[in-house]
């Protein structure tokens, strides 16, 4: 399993280039960071890679193979998406939309199969929302919906799993369980591609990382080798106040007052 | 990814083209695709009617331009017009009618002259096919054929009957609804008819004679048979502006070929400023007060100088073609030639006699004059 | 728990099962209601093809036959299109009125009535105004922003709006005496003039278009889950919501043209079965589509059996569909309010 980016730019209708010249490369199992402020061209560069912005030719490749030559259901086998925030607006039950996530396998018209039931209720179950089955994605709360949103994308069974900000709406709680949960799917074989803004969630889960600032990677490399003081300042800037305990392997950004 | 945009709005751009060239291509279309079956044509003469044939049937062009197969000796007949509804009766047909169009039905003079008529189903335009199979009706003559391919499903004949010309003038079309008559109901029907039509040509002729002292005024008609306001007229291929045209009048709204209720605006009314006013129709009273009570109509020329005459309701306003044809075309004439020696009350005694074996009293004609009922109360509906 | 899904399904198929059973009922209490009495008994005979009295034959065959089958397709299209829309615009608000698709398509028609068309070129003259009206509707909505649920439902309201001026304007232009009374008789529907020909016009077109919709009845759940996600779970989006909306579209348009403006089905119906049976549009579809046939024929009995005149269908549908309408909200509201 292997993402590979070269020279990627993006720009939205003719406006100025969100993304400037991206290359990496992701393989095999584990688990990336985009870390970056907000509007540093993050989500789309995750939108580019799921096939929801175009790109030219030749710029990613899943595989080895371009992905304009994947067809949306070749694609849907090997990439799973966890949005920021979900959208639909129709009332389905929990089990519906998680449900959902195993159509990818069903041919058109036909009932989800009692194996494709079992394995939305197993992800359920993992994520801890079995509680949550028979009530209405309109009716939870946004935390709730962004876990079983997750659990979705979990029961699409692909080997990538990419996810917008999974830790936005959560509370605390919820954080430790997904955070151990990604950590438990890395170990599963599976690659997990996420941004967050929050660097500690980076050395929480060990994870690899880059570094977005202004459409750019700047840095990229294990998250306890890349992330520190300096280069989150670069990052952050001059607005916040950062200190680096590493036996914790936490850092600790304060709010700092603005002069003047 | 401009690319992809592109693509994006060409496709919008080819869905939006597509569409119109569908539209217009069907338009186009049917602009060359000539009215093939409708043959809508003018005189009698020229009408194609069959003899029956053995197995009874006779085949009636109607005034849509259709032929339609009849079986003869049809006893029951939807006559869903007015006008022909009144031409019937005139020709001793009413024993074959079951129903009527509503508007008739109201008219309390019908039951009068006609006491069957009392027994008339009031029908609508709109009338379900299924009801006038129920009532066992055998034929349809209308004169609103919205629903008519409803009954053509359920297998009844329907005969269309217009006072209107398609195009033109109406003015041979007077004849053509007694003429289809005629053709369905037999021999009788067709020498009835034929008394009726030297009728009219007898009042026209009369009439035409006055032509020679000039007098070219214009009028303006207001149909009030139905409640449709003040600018409820008609245009030139009615048979009202037919009846002024022989008696050297015009219609004000002549020019208009068909007249529709929009056409004319307060200002065009203005411009027009039409000599005198006729006002026909159960709804007449109810009008003239709205006349009366307009700032912009009361203070036209001819209201002012007393010219807004009002149409005797009959058996049905004597301004559609019906059995008192004559009568409406002398009273016309005698409105606007003072010298024209003409007795109305004595005409309409006369003709009502002639036709429906009613004798009328004065106060009778008073009352139809002035589109009261026989006990003098304003028509029913007027309100 | 994963049960759940078959366990809801038993209840689903029973459901299907006693829909057909009363549509097959109704088809045939159909047959011998109305303002001319015809005796069970001739129906019955009529079925087993013995000899029954002329009159009543044509009646069963050239009046009620026609308009049942029609409003069998009329009610089974447009409370199909109505689910569609819902789920593809991910909205329940949704549907053919709403969005302006029903008067699009009767403005066409209406174009087409005023030309004097044939019958098959006002179909294909209101599929395509039908077709441009949701264009609009759907680029309007883009220009108001990105509260979809809202500005979906605004310009659909603006477009709509705009389509019954011109609706307007052809009945300005129509001559008094012929064609404005058909255009206003027509525009409030209704199913008198139906013909086998006419049935046997659009019944292949619609056919066509229920296979496809109930072959993606999975896609339309994926595309309501928003373009994004619905992209990443395997759905060609642009040209799967091309294909269904040009589908409910078409089925709109096609029952515009046999039998007028017919409304609230489209909106009623679908958000009735969504309250009872969830939204998989698997289930919406199919139980939208049978209820869709049981609510218009009735509504059919009721407009020809009522008065002597024809009842027009949008008079009966408004009146009934209404009250059932606010139902489906309320009883939601309801609803929800027990869950929490």
């Amino acid at each position: 399993m292997k993402i590979t980016v070269s020279k990627l730019s993006f720009s939205y209708e003719n406006k100025e280039e969100v993304l400037k010249d991206i290359s990496f490369n992701i393989d095999g199992c584990g688990i990336t960071v985009l870390l970056g402020l907000n509007g540093c061209g993050k989500t789309t560069l995750l939108d580019c890679i799921i096939g929801y912005h175009p790109v030219g030719k030749e710029r990613i490749f899943i595989d080895g193979r371009d992905i304009n030559r994947y067809t949306a259901n070749e694609l849907a086998h090997k990439i799973s998406y966890v949005p920021q925030k979900v959208e639909c607006k129709i009332d389905y039950t929990v089990y519906e939309y998680i449900l959902m996530g195993r159509y990818p396998y069903i041919r058109p018209g036909r009932h989800p199969s009692k194996n494709d039931c079992d394995i939305a209720k197993k992800y359920m179950e993992q994520c801890r929302i079995a509680h949550l089955a028979r009530k209405e994605i309109t009716q939870i709360s946004g935390g709730e919906l962004q876990i079983v949103s997750l659990a979705r994308a979990l029961s699409q069974e692909t080997e990538f799993i990419i996810m917008d900000e999974p830790f936005s709406a959560l509370d605390f709680s919820n954080q430790s369980i997904v955070v151990e949960l990604i950590k438990r799917l890395s170990e599963e074989k599976r690659h997990i591609l996420l941004t967050t803004h929050n660097p500690n969630h980076a050395l929480h889960m060990e994870s690899s990382a880059f570094l977005m600032k202004g459409g750019r990677i700047i840095k990229w490399g294990m998250a306890e080798e890349v992330i520190n003081v300096t280069i989150l300042r670069e990052i952050f800037g001059e607005t916040v106040c950062l200190s680096k305990d590493l036996p914790f392997n936490e850092v600790s950004l304060k709010l700092r007052r603005l002069s003047g | 990814m401009n690319r992809s945009i592109v693509i994006k709005n060409t496709k919008k751009l080819i869905i939006i083209i597509l569409s119109f060239v569908i539209l217009t291509g069907c338009s186009s279309g049917t602009a060359s695709d000539p009215a093939i079956n409708k043959s809508v044509s003018g005189t009698a003469a020229d009408k194609n009617v069959t003899e029956p044939d053995k197995n009874g049937i006779v085949t009636v062009t109607d005034m849509e331009g259709n032929d339609v197969e009849v079986p003869v000796n049809v006893e029951k007949v939807a006559c869903i017009s007015q006008s022909a509804t009144d031409l019937m009766i005139a020709f001793g047909l009413g024993d074959k009618i079951v129903g009527t169009y509503r508007s008739f039905t109201y008219n309390p003079w019908a039951g009068v002259i006609y006491p069957k008529a009392l027994e008339y189903k009031a029908y609508s335009y709109s009338v379900s096919a299924e009801e006038l199979l129920k009532d066992g009706v055998e034929l349809v003559i209308i004169q609103d054929t919205e629903n008519a391919e409803a009954f053509r499903n359920a297998g009844i004949p329907v005969i269309a009957v217009h006072q209107y010309s398609p195009e033109g003038v109406f003015d041979e079309e007077i004849y053509e609804t007694a003429h289809i008559l005629g053709e369905i109901f037999g021999e009788e029907t067709k020498r009835e008819a034929a008394e009726w039509e030297r009728d009219v040509k007898d009042a026209i002729n009369e009439v035409s004679s006055l032509k020679k002292s000039t007098c070219d005024e214009t009028v303006y008609y207001i149909n009030g048979e139905k409640q449709k306001g003040l600018f409820y007229s008609d245009g030139g291929n009615s048979m009202i502006s037919s009846i002024l045209s022989t008696a050297g009048l015009s219609l004000a709204t002549e020019k208009y070929e068909v007249l529709n209720v929009h056409d004319v605006s307060d200002e065009e009314m203005i411009k027009l400023n039409p000599d005198a006013m006729l006002i026909g129709g159960a709804y007449q009273n109810y009008l003239m007060q709205e006349l009366y009570d307009s700032e912009l109509w009361s203070n036209l020329d001819c209201v002012k100088n007393d010219r807004v005459y009002r149409i005797p309701v009959a058996m049905t306003g004597i301004e559609n073609v019906s059995a008192e044809t004559p009568v409406m075309i002398r009273y016309t004439a005698s409105l606007f030639y003072p010298d024209y020696d003409y007795d109305l009350d004595k005409d309409l005694k006369e003709n009502i006699k002639k036709y429906f074996d009613y004798d009328l009293s004065s106060e009778d004609v008073y009352n139809m004059k002035n589109a009261f009922s026989k006990d003098g109360e304003v028509m029913v509906n007027a309100e | 728990m994963q049960n759940d899904y078959y366990k809801g399904l038993r209840s689903y198929y029973l459901t299907v099962a006693i829909c057909l059973v009363v549509i097959a009922a109704l088809f045939l209490i159909s047959l011998f209601t109305g303002r001319y009495m015809i005796e069970p008994e001739e129906v019955i005979a009529f079925i087993e093809n013995k000899e029954i009295p002329e009159l009543s034959g044509r009646i069963i065959t050239k009046l009620r036959i026609p308009r049942t089958i029609i409003a069998l397709f009329t009610g089974a299209s447009l409370a199909v299109s109505g689910a569609i829309y819902q789920g593809v615009f991910n909205n329940r608000m949704a549907s053919p009125d709403l969005l302006g698709v029903s008067s699009g398509a009767s403005l066409g028609a209406c174009i087409g009535i005023l030309m004097d068309l044939s019958f098959e070129k006002i179909v294909i003259a209101s599929f395509a105004a039908g077709n441009l009206t949701v264009c609009i509707t759907v680029m309007i909505a883009k220009l108001i922003g990105k509260q979809t649920e809202f500005s979906l439902i605004l310009s659909g309201i603006a477009t709509g709006g705009l389509m019954s001026s011109c609706i307007g304007l052809t009945k300005y232009l129509a001559d008094d005496e012929r064609k404005l009374s058909e255009i206003t008789y027509w525009l409030l529907g209704s199913f008198s003039s139906s013909t086998m020909k006419e049935a046997a016009f659009i019944s292949p077109v619609l056919t066509i278009c229920f296979m496809i919709c109930l072959l993606s009845v999975n896609t339309i759940d994926i595309i309501s889950l928003g373009k994004k996600e619905a992209k990443v779970s395997g759905v060609n989006y642009n040209m799967s919501v091309l294909i269904l909306i040009s589908c409910a579209t078409l089925m709109t348009a096609s029952c515009v043209s046999v039998s007028g403006v017919i409304g609230w089905v489209g909106l009623t119906v679908p958000n009735l079965v969504r309250l009872v049976f969830g939204n998989m549009h698997r289930k919406v579809l199919m139980l939208s589509m049978l209820l869709g046939i049981v609510f218009m024929m009735l509504t059919d009995m009721l407009a020809r059996t009522l008065s002597p005149d024809e009842i027009p269908l949008s008079v009966i549908t408004g009146i009934i569909g209404t009250p059932l309408f606010l139902f489906s909200v309320i009883g939601r509201r309801k609803r929800d309010k027990v869950l929490q």
